[in-house]
């Protein structure tokens, strides 16, 4: 099952500027500020799309907490290099995370 | 009036003086000429076109020339023009027929951003178009020119033009140039189709045209909806394989083999996803044509 996810009016301001689509268990993105496009993984995928439902910053740890519920696993268990990853998307998208 | 209709001399004298205007695809070309081995084979090959009277507006005004100079006493030379511009470097006067083809093409991959330009092939049965990516050495045009002998219409060899706005196909039937061993493959596989002169020594090895049929070009208005992606791969010798492509990959490889994927921006992400939702993406891997082809019919029908 695919789906477009609305940027509406509830989002930050950045968030209207990225598109995203569903296609076989991943996300593909195109960012209006930069005219990249990006596939990414259903986890990356996953992040971005909560980051764009909540607005940003958010925490990490906040992240780490919605992750690790997603997957059904422990917050611990997320390691750094998905921190990692998900600062380097964020970095690419213009999203704030806010470090706590 | 076709062009085929005219006397040669008419029609020589009427391609060097007021020039010719004729649609290909949803373009409409205005050209003029001085060689007259050139002014034959395009006869040759689009005998059925109907040339535009008055003076249409144009796309794209070309003119193919040739080049007067010292160094065109002892190479005579032949010159690609667009609106007065010569974008590249000349040709040999003998190679003008495959210098204008490759130059048109540039035209259109450089200023045609009405639509999404693709990179491949584009064949059609049914109203049901297959995207056939272009990869070197991939064996693309040979495996579209042999289908065309079997029941397909060749929308293009060269683009698959994506009207962003129908999500549709849009033909662009033009000679499609067969490099070196594929000539003699095709002329043996499908001696009915028209091939056109050889010219070698080009810049891509001898090559020799597939002149399009007048059953393609009288169709040339007619989009077709997507609904395969084939990602072909010749490999000598070896067994038919058809393997499933992830959507996603399928899409990174359309954005790479698009001519103006970054110029269309938004409005190309959006066809290029509703593409994706339209069509099976798979790599087909074959070394038999006969083979390839059937299998391409079958997925049609069950896709």
């Amino acid at each position: 099952m695919s789906h477009h996810i609305e940027i509406g009016p509830q989002t930050r301001a950045i968030a209207k500027n990225v598109l995203l689509h569903t296609l076989d268990d991943h996300v593909v993105c195109f960012s209006r500020d930069t005219g990249t496009t990006h596939v990414l993984d259903a986890l990356s995928g996953e992040v971005l799309q909560q980051l764009l439902r909540k607005g940003s910053p958010q925490s990490e740890q906040a992240l780490r907490e919605h992750l690790a519920q997603a997957m059904s696993v422990e917050p611990d268990s997320i390691n750094d290099n998905v921190i990692a990853a998900l600062r380097t998307l964020c970095s690419e998208h213009l999203i704030a995370l806010r470090q706590q | 009036m076709k062009a085929g209709e005219l006397s040669r001399s008419a029609f020589l004298n009427l391609l060097k003086n007021e020039g010719i205007a004729f649609r290909t695809g949803p373009f409409i070309v205005h050209l003029r000429s001085n060689i007259p081995t050139f002014g034959d084979t395009w006869r040759d090959c689009y005998p059925s076109l109907e040339l535009i009277a008055g003076d249409p507006i144009s796309h794209f005004h070309v003119s193919v020339v040739e080049k007067k100079g010292i160094r065109s006493a002892f190479r005579p030379q032949a010159s690609f023009q667009i609106a007065g511009m010569e974008p590249f470097d000349p040709y040999p006067l003998s190679h003008a027929f495959p210098m204008f083809e490759w130059g048109l093409n540039w035209c259109i991959g450089t200023m045609a951003h009405k639509y999404l330009l693709l990179h491949s092939a584009v064949i059609e049965k049914n109203g049901r178009a297959v995207i056939m990516p272009a990869q070197p050495g991939s064996g693309k045009s040979t495996l579209c020119v042999g289908m065309t002998s079997r029941g397909w219409r060749l929308l293009s060899d060269e683009f698959g033009i994506l009207d962003t706005a129908s999500g549709n196909m849009i033909p662009l039937p033009r000679a499609a140039p067969l490099k070196n061993a594929s000539i003699d493959v095709i002329a043996q596989y499908a001696p009915s189709l028209r091939l056109g002169p050889h010219f070698d020594k080009t810049r891509k090895g001898t090559v020799s045209h597939l002149f399009p049929n007048a059953g393609d070009l009288a169709r040339q208005a007619e989009p077709a909806s997507p609904a395969l992606v084939v990602f072909p791969r010749y490999v000598p010798n070896a067994d038919l394989e058809i393997v499933d492509q992830p959507r996603p990959v399928a899409l990174t490889r359309l954005v790479n083999n698009s001519f103006n994927y970054l110029i269309k921006g938004e409005s190309g992400f959006q066809a290029l996803s509703r593409l994706m939702m339209e069509c099976r993406c798979v790599q087909l891997s074959y070394s038999n044509l006969d083979d390839a082809i059937e299998a391409l019919d079958e997925m049609l029908v069950t896709t």
